[in-house]
């Protein structure tokens, strides 16, 4: 118990000098919230050294909370948009609104450098804003799957900013009026490590200006872009001496035209868009060096990814589509024994489009478990599957914190179906699973597969659930267990409301939940067996979406539950209705 | 009808009763069935035949969940109707889920299949922009098709 005489501050004997020390070195999170509750003086001193936060949902909390708790962060992460947004699958007007929090942090919030942004729409006043009272300071912008601004808002960033490290706008929706923001920013800049529209649109950006910002910022890093032809780049690579990672730009003339290319001397992180067999002989000099590759934007065949992957053998990170085929990922398994990330994509559905031999199955993952030992986060896209695969897998994958398999809808068959024994050995084998998604069809995991997840998942803070479980009672037996579950995603499972209300009762770390396809009650108020204090409940209804190609989509509904100190949100939109939340 | 959570009976039940609408609107068509993970389609079912299948799959039905084990796995009769689209081809009961009325209680229409795979936006337009440039990009375009890929520039 601390003591409480006010005009000594001491803890356990020990004057708040000590504490405040020590505190600079931890900075784990989860740490510093255990700190935080041991005693009010430890917690007002975790306050006020408190570095970064990082804010799950923007929702479950306000600005001016925030302030309260925490006031002199330097960094601060917000996500909006529920994940299923990077699928398509919610109203782009959802919310998720960078405004309130924008006004507060450029008023209250002295010591902000650094600005991250996810899933969330902003809108080019705030931008202004920032820019204009906080400019000076800031160091790190991230725009991270962002909409709602244009060109403009970046001008006034790239005009004010000039200690700007980090501009990161991928995967952003960002209304293109000019170039002239990457104008200013080569012009204003000394400073810049890392610059980033990859994803995005932007194609008016003039590649001179790119070639001075490489001139001008000797310590450019990291840059990825858009579409621009790479011959273009010529400049551009030769002034980025110091560069280390390069994505964007394709491949549009002769490959005879790119024989000279020279990518600069510490290049090893490389994402090869639209680059197709011709080309790759480029790569080659220095192949041995890459650390990273993305070749998910690529044209590249089955037997191109097992002639490339071969000269890599200190490849840690690959991105790729599903085009490198168990051929390609037996390659890996042999070549590249550093791996730690591997992501394996979806690609087209056209047979004509894609190598016949651009599957993924048992086989490919089997010899990934045995080969690439290191491996600690691995997302996949598979069209067959089996219990062994799954068991050798967790054999062998002892580092693996994040497991993610999609079953494609593709083929009738699968080879070993329910994937109930494998589903546990691969859970029990790799116990410092964090993340895990799992998404496969009908049959594909029993109520008793399920169960086995609860049983085996101690450490598992998000997970993913697609079509498993064949009724509530495997939902049930589900929530008994995953102690440390947060964070749960449920799409496309016969689960009823009643079911998922009891689940969440029964789940105790769960603080967010997701849904979309369950069976619906005949009131549609069975969702209110998880009424709580705290608890927001919302539902965005069934609706029809434009597919773009003329057609109509059928989307059925979602739930979206979470904690919140905030309340119920102020801001719904009609697409979204809230079901009556008990606050305290 | 039973308030709260409905059991598998009572949906197959409800099922049951718009297939009997759908055959005797509808001349031969395609009857789907899933089981443990597998997908048969039959084409040109006649409503007598299929009548026949589901008559036997619901007695199963009702059997099982008359028996004491709840978590006993039931065939998924699947509805008589419209032949599976391309772009759902898992999906079933669409014309059930489509013709609710659009008020809450048209959530306990929803069933698992229709929901569809939906790809990472990011790809997705990827793979539209590589589509396009495939169609623009003729058999005598300026990149040589390489052997072992002689797709790429072929298709039309």
């Amino acid at each position: 118990m601390d003591d409480r005489s006010f005009n000594n501050q001491r803890i356990h004997g020990m004057s708040d000098v000590v504490f405040e020390c020590v505190l600079a070195y931890i900075h784990d999170s989860r740490d510093r919230q255990s700190i935080s509750l041991v005693c009010r003086r430890l917690c007002e001193l975790e306050a006020q050294t408190r570095k970064h936060v990082t804010i799950a949902l923007c929702y479950t909390t306000t600005p001016k909370q925030l302030l309260r708790r925490f006031p002199f962060i330097e960094s601060l992460k917000l996500k909006g948009k529920p994940r299923a947004a990077m699928y398509n699958l919610i109203p782009e007007d959802w919310g998720g609104f960078a405004t309130p929090w924008v006004e507060e942090l450029s008023k209250s919030f002295s010591c902000l450098k650094a600005l991250h942004f996810r899933r969330m729409i902003v809108k080019d006043e705030d931008l202004e804003l920032l820019a204009r009272d906080r400019g000076h300071v800031l160091q790190v912008l991230k725009l991270d799957k962002c909409s709602g601004f244009s060109t403009d808002g970046l001008l006034h960033i790239c005009s004010s900013c000039r200690n700007l490290k980090v501009l990161f706008l991928e995967e952003s929706q960002v209304i293109e009026k000019d170039g002239g923001w990457l104008h200013e920013l080569a012009m204003n800049n000394t400073q810049l490590e890392a610059l980033n529209f990859y994803m995005t649109d932007l194609s008016q950006v003039s590649f001179n200006d790119l070639e001075l910002i490489a001139k001008r910022c000797k310590s450019l890093v990291s840059v990825k872009i858009g579409d621009c032809e790479i011959l273009d780049l010529v400049g551009f690579f030769r002034a980025a001496v110091s560069l280390e990672e390069f994505s964007g730009g394709c491949f549009n003339k002769q490959s005879e035209e790119y024989a000279s290319l020279a990518y600069p001397p510490r290049l090893c992180r490389l994402g090869l868009n639209y680059m197709s067999t011709n080309e790759m002989p480029i790569v080659y000099p220095f192949a041995s060096r890459l650390k990273k590759l993305d070749l998910l934007y690529a044209l590249l065949d089955t037997e191109d990814h097992c002639v490339l992957l071969q000269r890599c053998p200190n490849l840690e990170v690959l991105e790729a589509r599903n085009v490198i085929g168990d051929r390609g990922l037996e390659v890996l398994a042999r070549s590249c024994k550093k791996m730690k990330r591997l992501r394996i994509e979806r690609g087209a559905d056209e047979q004509e489009l894609e190598d016949e031999e651009g599957v993924v199955s048992q086989r490919g993952l089997t010899a990934i478990a045995q080969g690439c030992l290191d491996l600690e986060y691995i997302a996949v896209y598979v069209s067959d599957i089996t219990n062994a695969a799954l068991e050798s897998m967790g054999m062998n994958l002892k580092n693996l914190c994040d497991f993610r398999m999609v079953l494609l809808d593709k083929e009738e068959v699968i080879t070993d179906l329910p994937l109930d024994n494998g589903i546990r050995s691969l859970l029990s084998g790799c116990n410092k699973l964090r993340r895990f998604a799992l998404y496969l069809r009908p049959g594909g995991l029993t109520d008793v597969g399920l169960t086995y997840i609860g049983q085996h998942s101690q450490n598992i803070r998000w997970m993913l659930l697609g079509y498993l479980g064949e009724s509530d009672s495997g939902l049930l037996g589900f929530s008994r267990g995953c102690p440390s579950l947060q964070k749960l995603e449920v799409r496309g499972c016969c689960f009823s409301e009643k079911a998922l209300a009891m689940a969440v009762l029964q789940l105790r770390s769960l603080r967010y939940l997701w849904v979309q396809g369950y069976r619906g009650s005949k009131t549609g108020f069975d969702l209110l067996t998880m009424a709580r204090p705290f608890w927001n409940i919302e539902i965005i209804p069934p609706r029809k979406v434009n597919c773009g190609d003329g057609r109509e989509m059928e989307h059925p509904a979602h739930i979206l539950a979470y904690y919140s100190l905030a309340g119920p949100r102020t801001d719904f939109p009609p697409s979204v209705i809230p079901l009556a939340s008990i606050t305290q | 009808m039973s308030q709260g959570c409905d059991g598998p009976g009572d949906l197959n039940n409800r099922q049951w009763a718009e297939n009997q609408k759908n055959i005797n609107l509808h001349g031969p068509t395609q009857l789907t069935i899933f089981y443990k993970g597998m997908v048969n389609v039959y084409d040109d079912m006649s409503p007598e035949k299929a009548h026949a299948i589901m008559s036997l799959a619901r007695n199963e039905a009702r059997a099982q969940a008359n028996a004491a084990t709840p978590g006993t796995p039931v065939v998924d009769v699947v509805h008589v109707g419209q032949p599976m689209t391309k772009s759902s081809p898992m999906s079933i009961g669409t014309s059930t889920a489509r013709d609710a009325p659009k008020e809450m209680s048209s959530f306990r229409r929803v069933i698992q299949s229709d929901v569809p795979q939906m790809r990472e936006a990011s790809l997705a337009r990827f793979l539209q922009k590589r589509r396009e440039r495939v169609m623009a990009s003729a058999p005598y375009s300026s990149k040589p098709a390489s052997s072992s890929a002689p797709n790429k520039e072929d298709h039309n």
